[in-house]
């Protein structure tokens, strides 16, 4: 079942004398929704992907932080201190990291998430080939782990997320190292998700997330810009010009724009535009 | 000076090609954009270029040096190249350190020169006594721009630069490329960014599972959807967005 996720007012600084990385966030994501969180690096996306997995509580015991944090019917004050896995997956920015270095194939390190949970079960092995072929990596099932490329190395770390079925799943820059045809593949994939778990996505772009999410967060030097839905994000984002790659589609919404009643029209074009596969 | 690839052809494994029958040359002064779906080789190709893979048939000569008969460490005289992962080529204390360790190696009488300007062409001066694992992502990956950079060496190749840079990198890594094409380095650029690398491309190489299906001007690359379409890749939906309403791409 999805996981709503509550943060209310949320303030962190990784040492008492460091600057706030995060400062008075609030962030609401309904059950089975998708939000994108968009933002240049050092905004603080990471960070606060790392507070609601239980990381940053476990790892910065030194931190300093404020507020209120809710995943699901579990409450913390303000952060979970143990890792969530596996109500909460996230799949991180730098996918290598994520492997476990322990397994010789494909399939065995997907398989080795549920050994390490206890919940192995004897169709694990059809479980895993079914997400490997949605993830389009099925051909890829006996290769040995430190073989793959980048895009596939990712596409790995996020079928050891999935395997699990988490409430809730926590994508940081999830396109980063993917070709277009992975990027569209993956689109899918999350929109399979919708209702099925609540996903996070962290950008620095927009082109991903914006015809998924139901929600744009805009984050920078770890406060909160702009909070919407991607509608309203199309109709503002000459604002955000200076911290997200948003000059083209702007340029494109003002095409739109002459050829439509008003900018507002542009903007259904644009979205419906983003939309098509 | 060129890069000359002659029908080329590797394989990890003897049963399993990777790369099979590229040919293309490069000279400096230009900027060679490779592209390719996920696994097609692209890193591979890289790899080959200053001989930390060697050919497993087929000939790579750089700078009239053959990458069969040269180490490593004596081609990076002629070319340097960066990882996708920056962990895998980071390596001391301090990013100035790191950034001096290639033209200190390769002996440039003007090292000290080609450290400064690399620190200002990449704005690092300030990160200069900061350990390289402190920096963010995104400043680690141009760091490691920043040390090929430094090296001196007419070519540069990079493996996907601008994967997790948000906008202030990316107009960063403009301003080096342009600075870059501008000195008359050669450049090789492994990317899926089309939107930012594609205006600067003097030709495209496309590879689809190893093999190479298009080699070219951008602007034919441009013209028939069918060729990028046939390396199982396409335009991204901005690119596309912008042809279908007429507006310019590069």
């Amino acid at each position: 079942m999805a996981a709503r996720i509550l943060v209310e007012r949320f303030s962190f600084r990784y040492g008492p004398d460091l600057p706030r990385a995060l400062a008075d966030v609030s962030l609401d994501v309904p059950p089975g929704s998708c939000c994108a969180i968009l933002g240049p690096t050092g905004a603080g996306k990471t960070t606060l992907l790392h507070a609601l997995v239980g990381i940053l509580g476990r790892h910065h015991p030194d931190s300093v932080h404020s507020g209120a944090m809710r995943i699901g019917k579990r409450a913390f004050t303000p952060l979970p201190r143990d890792v969530m896995f596996p109500e909460v997956g996230l799949v991180l920015q730098d996918p290598y990291v994520q492997l476990s270095g322990v397994r010789d194939t494909v399939v065995d390190e997907v398989l080795f998430t549920l050994e390490n949970l206890g919940i192995a079960t004897e169709d694990a092995q059809t479980r895993v080939e079914m997400i490997l072929r949605e993830l389009g990596i099925d051909q890829l099932a006996s290769r040995p782990p430190t073989t793959l490329s980048g895009g596939e190395t990712q596409r790995l770390a996020l079928a050891t997320m999935l395997i699990a079925e988490p409430q809730a799943l926590l994508l940081d820059e999830p396109t980063s190292a993917l070709d277009t045809a992975a990027t569209g593949r993956l689109q899918q994939i999350v929109k399979s998700l919708h209702g099925r778990a609540t996903v996070v996505i962290t950008d620095t772009h927009v082109e991903f997330s914006l015809p998924l999410a139901d929600q744009i967060v805009v984050l920078h030097q770890g406060k909160v810009l702009f909070a919407g839905t991607p509608r309203d994000f199309i109709l503002r984002m000459d604002r955000f010009e200076d911290v997200l790659p948003v000059h083209g589609w702007w340029e494109v919404l003002n095409r739109f724009a002459q050829s439509s009643a008003d900018q507002s029209q542009a903007a259904d074009l644009l979205g419906k535009a983003l939309a098509e596969p | 000076m060129t890069i000359e690839f002659r029908n080329v052809h590797f394989a990890y494994e003897p049963t399993v090609p990777v790369l099979s029958d590229i040919s293309f040359d490069l000279g400096t002064g230009n900027f060679l954009l490779i592209l390719g779906q996920n696994g097609a080789g692209k890193s591979t190709l890289l790899k080959l270029l200053n001989g930390i893979l060697k050919p497993t048939g087929g000939s790579i000569l750089v700078a009239g040096c053959d990458t069969a008969m040269n180490s490593t460490a004596s081609l990076a005289r002629h070319i340097c190249i960066t990882f996708q992962n920056p962990a895998d080529q980071l390596f001391a204390s301090t990013v100035r350190r790191e950034i001096e360790f290639a033209p200190r190696n390769l002996k440039r009488p003007n090292a000290a020169k080609l450290v400064e300007e690399a620190l200002s062409l990449c704005e690092l001066e300030a990160a200069a006594p900061q350990h390289p694992y402190d920096l963010p992502l995104a400043q680690r990956k141009v760091l490691t721009v920043a040390s090929a950079v430094a090296s001196g060496s007419p070519f540069l190749a990079f493996d996907e630069p601008s994967a997790g840079l948000s906008q202030l990198e990316r107009r960063l890594l403009d301003k080096m490329i342009t600075s870059l094409r501008a000195n008359g380095r050669g450049l090789l650029v492994v990317s899926h960014d089309l939107e930012l690398f594609l205006p600067y491309a003097s030709s495209v190489l496309l590879l689809r599972q190893g093999m190479l299906t298009f080699l070219g001007k951008p602007e034919q690359l441009l013209k028939e959807k069918m060729i990028l379409e046939g390396a199982g890749l396409r335009l991204p939906t901005l690119m596309r967005l912008k042809k279908d309403l007429g507006m310019g791409l590069l």
